[in-house]
C-alpha cells in the first residue's frame, strides 16, 4: 500500500513529537503558546549549521538546539506569564516571526534555501536512508510521548490541569504556579527543538518553510482537534492530519502541491467545526477515564443528603441565635496564631485598608463584619499575600510573614477559601481534594522521575486523606464525579474538604454561606463548628449575620478599612453607634 | 539625502501600517477578539480587485470600492456566524476558542486562495498606471501618494465617526463599559458587527492598495497583519484611533531608517524585537512610572478594591 | 401562575397586606442564577405606580441578582415577570429600556472616558427625536445643575458622589417609568446620600416614577420608601411598610 510508505510514517513520528509536547502546554497547562515550529527551527538549524560548517554529529547539534531553546523559552516565559493571556499569544507570534525571520535572512543559514544535511551522522552512523532513520525517529517519538505521559498523567500533571482550570486556586493551595508554567514552557520547547532536529534530518534540509507559522498552526490543530489534555486524542489527530496529504495524493489523486493546500483547508475547517461542535476534541480528556478510586469503606460514610434533610427540618426564625460561647477573655494563656499589625493598603488614592490590626486565636472562629466597602475581602488578599501591603506587618506563629506569596504562606499553614468556590471543574472531586494535600514528592520533576516509589506511596496516602476529608464533609460517595458537574452547595463542601486536606492550621473562609439556600447554610455551619473542634484556627468574612452569630467566638467590626470595635456579636449589635455605621441609622 | 528618502519611504509604509493597525486595533479594543483571520479579508479584497480589473475590465477605483465591500461583508459574516455564537458556548475559554477559530479561518482562507492562484496563475491588479514621481532627490511612485492620502483620509473619517456621531458614541460606550452600555439599551452585538465592518473595510482598502504594488499571494498580508497587531498592542489597548495611527506611522519610519545600518531583510526582526522588549519590560511597569496616573488605572483599582 | 408568598414560605408571618392588582411591576416566583447554579429562589414582589420600594439584606443575599433578572440581563430559570400587564420574562435589556425601565448598577455606572454630555446622550439612546432629547436634557440640567456646568468634563474625573448624580441623570434621560437602583449610597458621603435620595423621592412624587432600590443603608432608605422587602440567602424573608419597619428597635436580626 503506497499510502503508508516509510516516509509518511516518519513524518507522522515527527509530528507526534511536536503535537504531544505541545499538548502538555496547551492541553494540560492551558497556556496558549503558538510557536512550536519556531522552537523546532532552533533545533533544526542548530543541527544543520553545525553539520554543514563543522561536520558535527547530530547528537551535538541536538544538544546545542536544546540549550538554546531552553534559554529562549525561559527568557520569553518570565515576562509573558506576568501578563494577561493574550500577551502569551502575542509574544509567541512575535518569537515565531523573529526566529524564522532570522533564519530566512542570514546567508550563513542558507536564507530562503536552507541548509542541506544529506549525510548527517547520528552517533557516527549515517541515517539518511529510510531504514536507518526510522528506528531513530521511533525511539525519539516514544521517549517524548512517554515523557509527556509521565508528566501529564501524574501528580505533576494534576497540578498542571489545576492551573488550567483555576490558577488562583492552585496558588492559594500552595503551588508555585509561575514556576510550573515556566518549567512546562521550557520542557515543551526543548522537546519541540528535538522534534525540529528530526524534521531537518527527515527532509534532508533545514528550511524556513518547514518551521513557518503555518507549520505551527498545523501542530496546534492536532492538539485542539485531538482534544486538549488528551494524549490519545493528540496521537490520533497527529496521525490523521499528517496522513491527509498522502491520502489526497494517492487516493484522490491530487498533485502534491494541491494536496497539501487541501490538507490545510481541511484541518483549518476542522479546527473551526471542532471548536464549535465538540470543543473538547475528538477524543475528549476523560473519555478514556483516568483511574477511578475504590471508595472502600468510605462508600458507606454518611452522605450530605442525610444532613441536608435534618437541616431542612429545623425551624427557621428571623432572630439571630445566640448560642453560649467560650469567653475568650477568660481562657487562660490564650494563644495568638496570626496577628495583623497596622496594615495599610490604598488603591489609586482610596484607603481600602487603613491601619488595621487584629488577632486570630488558636482554636477559635473569628469573624470580620462591617458595612459594604469596609475592606473585608481586601484584608484576606493582604493576609494571604495575593496583593502586597503598603505598610504594616503580618505575623504567623510569631514570625514575620509580610510580603510572602500565597503559595509560600499556604505551605506554611495559612490557606484561604474563595467566595466563588473556584473548584477545578474538569478534575474529579477526589483530585480536587488531593490538590489540597501538601508536599507531594511527585509534584516536582525530580521526585516524579527519580523517586517514583516514594511518589507512588505518597499518592496512596494522599488519596486516603482525600477520601477521609471528603467523608468528613459528606461527599465521599461523589469522589469519582467530575467536580464541575456538582451542584453549587456540593461544590462548596468539596472546596471545604480541599482546604482541610491542606492540614493548614489557619483557615480563612471567604463567605462560606453565600449563594446557597437555608438547608445548605445549616449543613455548612455545622461543618465549620466541627472543624473548630479539631483545633484549627478559623477566620470568616461573612455578610450574613445569622451565620456569624452561630459561628463566631470573637467578632471584629470593620469600618472604612480599620477595626473600630471587637467582642461577641451580641455585644457589638447592642452598640447603637455600630448600628449607625452599619445601617446609616441616626 | 538618504535619510530624507528613507523617511519618505517610512511615511509611505507607515501610512498603510497605520490603516491596518487602526482596523485591527478597533476590533481588538471594542470586541476583545484576537482576529488574526483579518489576513483573509485583506487578501480577499486584493484578489477581488485583481479579478475585476483583469477579467471584467473594471476601473481601478471601482475595484478598490468593491474589494473594500467584499472585505466588509466577509468580516461581518465572520463575526455574526462564527465568533459571536462561540462566545457564550466557550465561557471562560472564549478568548482562546475565538482565537482558535480565527486560526482555522486563516488556514482555510490561505489554503483556498493558494488553490485558486495555483489554477489561475498570479493575480495582478491592472488599470492603474504606476508612474514614478520625484521631488528634489526623493523618489517614489504615484500610487504611494494615493496610498498615503487614502489611508489618512480613512483614518480621519473613522476618528470623526467615533468622536462625533451617535454611532460613534455607542461604540465608545461599549468599549468603555460593556455592562453600562447594556444598561442604557445599547446592543453590543450590533456594535460588534459594525466594528467588524469598519475594521474589515479598512483592511480591504489596505489589501487592494498593497496588491496593486505587488501581486496577490496566498499569504498576502500575513506579515502586514502581524505588524498591525504589533502596532495595536504597542499603542495600548485603550489607545485612540489617532494614537494607533501615529504609532503605526512612527514604526514605519523607524523601520525604514533602520536600513541606514542594517539590510531590509532584518525589518521583521527589528519590529518584533521591539515588541518583545516592550513586553519584557511591561510587567515591571517601566512606562507608567513616567506618566501620571490615568483615568483607566484609577477606575481599575477602584473596582479591584470593591471586589 | 401565582406563587405562594415568599415570606410565608420562609416561615414568618406577613406583616403587610397591600394591593397586588394594577402593579406596574410584578415578579412571580422567580428563581435565577448563573449557569446551572441558582442564587435567588422563588422570589415574588410587586411595585405600584409611583411607589418607592426597597429591598434590604446582607451582601450576597441575591438583591443584585434579583434586579438583573428583572432587567433581562439574567435569564429566569423559573417564574414570571409582568410589567405594564405584559409578560416581560427574559425580555432583552434593550427592549426593557425602550419600555421605560432604567437600571443604575452599584458600581462603574458611568462611561468614565467619555464626557458628561456624552454620558447623558447615551442615556437617551433609544430616543430618536432631537427635540425630545433636548427637552429631557434641559430637565436633567435643571434638576442636577452640576451636569450642565461640567458638560464637557470627563465623567471619570468626577468624585464618587458626582458620578452617582450623573448616573441618575443618565437614567432619567431615557424617560423611565420604573427606576432600578442598586445600592446608590455605596461609597458616597452621608450628606450626599441624603440629597441624592431626596432628588429621587422628588422625582417619584412629581412624575409618578416608580423606584425599586436596593440598600444596606436602612436609615436613609426608610426616609424615602413606602415599602421594604428583606432578603436573606436568596429568598425574601419579610415584607413590611416603611412605617412598620421604622418601629423596630434594631435591625441586626434582618441581616
Amino acid at each position: 500500500m503506497t499510502l503508508l510508505t516509510f516516509s509518511w510514517i516518519d513524518t507522522i513520528l515527527v509530528y507526534i513529537m511536536f503535537a504531544v509536547s505541545l499538548n502538555l502546554l496547551i492541553g494540560y497547562t492551558g497556556v496558549f503558546a503558538v510557536a512550536p515550529a519556531a522552537f523546532g527551527a532552533i533545533g533544526g538549524y542548530s543541527a544543520a549549521y553545525l553539520f554543514v560548517n563543522h561536520g558535527t554529529d547530530l547528537v551535538i547539534g541536538m544538544l546545542v538546539g536544546i540549550v538554546i531553546s531552553a534559554m529562549v523559552a525561559f527568557l520569553m516565559g518570565v515576562p509573558a506569564f506576568r501578563l494577561p493571556t493574550v500577551w502569551v499569544i502575542l509574544l509567541t507570534l512575535g518569537i515565531q516571526q523573529v526566529i524564522t525571520g532570522i533564519f530566512a535572512s542570514i546567508n550563513q543559514f542558507g536564507a530562503g534555501y536552507g541548509l542541506q544535511v544529506g549525510k548527517i551522522t547520528f552517533f557516527g552512523a549515517t541515517i539518511n536512508t529510510s531504514t536507518t532513520l526510522f528506528p531513530v525517529l521511533l525511539i525519539f517519538a516514544v521517549i517524548i510521548t512517554l515523557l509527556c505521559w509521565r508528566l501529564g498523567e501524574s501528580p505533576y500533571g494534576r497540578v498542571l490541569r489545576g492551573i488550567r482550570d483555576n490558577e488562583q486556586a492552585v496558588r492559594a493551595l500552595g503551588r508555585p504556579v509561575f514556576r510550573y508554567k515556566v518549567a512546562v514552557l521550557v520542557s515543551t520547547s526543548v522537546m519541540a527543538s528535538v522534534a525540529g532536529s528530526m524534521m531537518t534530518v527527515l527532509n534532508g534540509v533545514a528550511q524556513p518553510t518547514l518551521f513557518s507559522f503555518s507549520a505551527s498552526v498545523a501542530m496546534i490543530s492536532m492538539v485542539i482537534i485531538g482534544g486538549r489534555g488528551s494524549l490519545a486524542g493528540t496521537l490520533l489527530a497527529a496521525i490523521l492530519i499528517t496522513l491527509l496529504t498522502p491520502f489526497l495524493e494517492h487516493v484522490v489523486s491530487l498533485r502534491s502541491s494541491i494536496a497539501s493546500l487541501w490538507q490545510e483547508i481541511i484541518y483549518g475547517a476542522l479546527l473551526v467545526v471542532i471548536i464549535y461542535l465538540r470543543p473538547r476534541g475528538i477524543i475528549p480528556e476523560g473519555l478514556i477515564p483516568r483511574r477511578r478510586i475504590p471508595l472502600g469503606a468510605y462508600a458507606a460514610a454518611e452522605s450530605v443528603t442525610a444532613r441536608l434533610e435534618s437541616a431542612a427540618a429545623r425551624p427557621r426564625t428571623t432572630a439571630i441565635p445566640r448560642p453560649e460561647r467560650v469567653d475568650l477573655d477568660v481562657v487562660p494563656e490564650r494563644e495568638v496564631v496570626l496577628r495583623a499589625d497596622n496594615l495599610y493598603k490604598s488603591f489609586g488614592g482610596v484607603h481600602a485598608v487603613n491601619g488595621l490590626s487584629f488577632e486570630l486565636q488558636k482554636g477559635a472562629i473569628t469573624a470580620l463584619v462591617g458595612p459594604n466597602g469596609a475592606g473585608k475581602t481586601t484584608v484576606f488578599n493582604l493576609l494571604t499575600g495575593a496583593i502586597p501591603v503598603d505598610s504594616g506587618t503580618v505575623w504567623l506563629d510569631g514570625e514575620d510573614v509580610t510580603g510572602l506569596k500565597p503559595d509560600v504562606l499556604a505551605r506554611r499553614g495559612l490557606v484561604r477559601s474563595f467566595q466563588d468556590v473556584k473548584l477545578f471543574g474538569d478534575l474529579s472531586v477526589y483530585e480536587n481534594v488531593m490538590l489540597g494535600v501538601q508536599h507531594h514528592p511527585g509534584e516536582n520533576g525530580v521526585g516524579l522521575f527519580f523517586r517514583p516509589g516514594q511518589s507512588r506511596s505518597f499518592e496512596r496516602q494522599a488519596r486516603e486523606r482525600a477520601l477521609e476529608w471528603l467523608s468528613f464533609v459528606g461527599m465521599a460517595s461523589e469522589a469519582n464525579r467530575t467536580a464541575g458537574a456538582l451542584g453549587y452547595g456540593q461544590q462548596k463542601l468539596v472546596a471545604v474538604a480541599r482546604v482541610l486536606a491542606s492540614e493548614a492550621r489557619v483557615l480563612l473562609l471567604d463567605e462560606p454561606a453565600s449563594g446557597i439556600d437555608h438547608s445548605w447554610v445549616d449543613v455548612t455551619l455545622d461543618l465549620i463548628s466541627e472543624i473548630r473542634s479539631t483545633g484549627r484556627t478559623i477566620c470568616v468574612v461573612e455578610h450574613n449575620l445569622h451565620v456569624v452569630g452561630q459561628l463566631a467566638d470573637h467578632v471584629y467590626f470593620m469600618e472604612l478599612g480599620r477595626v473600630t470595635a471587637e467582642g461577641g456579636l451580641a455585644e457589638l449589635t447592642s452598640d447603637p453607634r455600630l448600628a449607625e455605621a452599619y445601617f446609616g441609622i441616626d | 539625502m538618504q535619510v530624507l528618502q528613507l523617511t519618505v519611504n517610512g511615511i509611505i509604509n507607515g501610512s498603510s501600517y497605520a490603516l491596518l493597525a487602526v482596523g485591527f486595533g478597533l476590533i481588538l479594543q471594542v470586541t476583545g477578539r484576537f482576529h488574526i483571520a483579518y489576513t483573509i479579508t485583506y487578501a480577499l479584497a486584493g484578489y477581488t480587485a485583481s479579478r475585476l480589473t483583469t477579467d471584467y475590465g473594471a476601473s481601478f477605483w471601482v475595484a478598490l470600492i468593491v474589494g473594500m465591500l467584499v472585505a466588509t461583508v466577509v468580516g461581518v459574516l465572520i463575526e455574526a456566524y462564527i465568533y459571536w455564537p462561540l462566545g457564550p458556548r466557550a465561557g471562560n475559554f472564549a478568548l482562546l476558542a475565538i482565537f482558535t477559530a480565527a486560526l482555522g479561518l486563516l488556514t482555510v482562507g490561505q489554503g483556498a486562495l493558494g488553490l485558486i492562484l495555483i489554477n489561475s496563475g498570479t493575480a495582478q491588479i491592472s488599470g492603474f498606471n504606476i508612474a514614478p514621481e520625484q521631488i528634489g532627490q526623493v523618489f517614489f511612485i504615484n500610487l504611494d501618494v494615493y496610498t498615503v492620502i487614502i489611508s489618512w483620509a480613512l483614518i480621519v473619517i473613522v476618528a470623526l465617526v467615533l468622536g462625533r456621531t451617535r454611532l460613534g458614541r455607542m461604540v465608545r460606550a461599549v468599549r468603555s463599559n460593556l455592562t453600562m452600555s447594556v444598561a442604557v439599551g445599547a446592543s453590543p452585538r450590533m456594535i460588534y458587527l459594525v466594528i467588524f465592518g469598519i475594521g474589515s473595510a479598512l483592511g480591504g482598502v489596505g489589501g487592494v492598495l498593497t496588491s496593486t504594488k505587488a501581486a496577490v499571494a496566498s499569504d498576502s498580508g500575513q506579515g502586514a497583519i502581524l505588524y498591525a497587531l504589533t502596532i495595536a498592542f504597542l499603542a495600548g489597548t485603550f489607545a485612540s484611533v489617532i494614537r494607533i495611527a501615529f504609532v503605526g506611522l512612527g514604526l514605519g519610519i523607524l523601520e525604514s531608517l533602520a536600513n541606514l545600518w542594517v539590510s531590509p531583510v532584518w525589518d521583521p526582526v527589528i519590529i518584533y524585537g521591539l515588541l518583545l522588549v516592550y513586553a519584557a519590560l511591561k510587567p515591571f511597569d517601566v512606562v507608567s512610572k513616567f506618566r501620571r496616573p490615568t483615568l483607566r488605572s484609577a477606575s481599575a483599582s477602584a473596582s479591584e478594591m470593591a471586589s | 401562575m401565582e406563587s405562594t408568598d415568599a415570606s410565608e414560605a420562609a416561615g414568618t408571618a406577613t406583616a403587610y397586606e397591600g394591593p397586588s392588582g394594577d402593579a406596574l411591576l410584578a415578579v412571580h416566583g422567580v428563581t435565577t442564577g448563573y449557569g446551572s447554579k441558582s442564587v435567588v429562589f422563588d422570589v415574588s414582589l410587586h411595585v405600584q405606580p409611583g411607589e418607592v420600594v426597597g429591598i434590604i439584606g446582607h451582601n450576597g443575599a441575591g438583591k443584585t441578582t434579583t434586579l438583573r433578572v428583572i432587567f433581562g440581563i439574567l435569564q429566569a430559570q423559573k417564574g414570571k415577570i409582568v410589567y405594564l400587564d405584559q409578560d416581560i420574562t427574559n425580555r432583552s435589556p434593550r427592549k426593557n429600556v425602550q419600555g421605560g425601565i432604567a437600571l443604575i448598577p452599584s458600581e462603574q455606572f458611568v462611561f468614565a472616558d467619555m464626557s458628561v454630555r456624552d454620558n447623558l446622550l447615551l442615556g437617551a439612546l433609544n430616543e430618536r427625536s432631537s427635540s425630545v432629547i433636548n427637552e429631557r436634557m434641559a430637565e436633567v440640567h435643571e434638576l442636577l445643575p452640576i451636569l450642565k456646568e461640567r458638560s464637557s468634563q470627563l465623567a471619570g474625573t468626577f468624585s464618587g458622589g458626582q458620578q452617582r448624580l450623573l448616573s441618575l441623570g443618565t437614567a432619567l434621560m431615557s424617560g423611565p417609568r420604573l427606576l432600578l437602583l442598586d445600592e446608590p449610597s455605596l461609597g458616597i458621603a452621608p450628606a450626599l446620600v441624603t440629597s441624592l435620595f431626596a432628588t429621587i423621592k422628588r422625582f417619584a412624587l412629581e412624575r409618578g416614577l416608580s423606584v425599586l432600590v436596593l440598600e444596606q443603608n436602612i436609615g436613609q432608605l426608610l426616609r424615602i420608601v413606602d415599602r421594604v422587602y428583606v432578603m436573606r440567602s436568596g429568598s425574601f424573608i419579610l415584607e413590611e411598610t416603611a412605617e412598620q419597619m421604622k418601629k423596630r428597635d434594631q435591625y441586626w436580626d434582618l441581616f
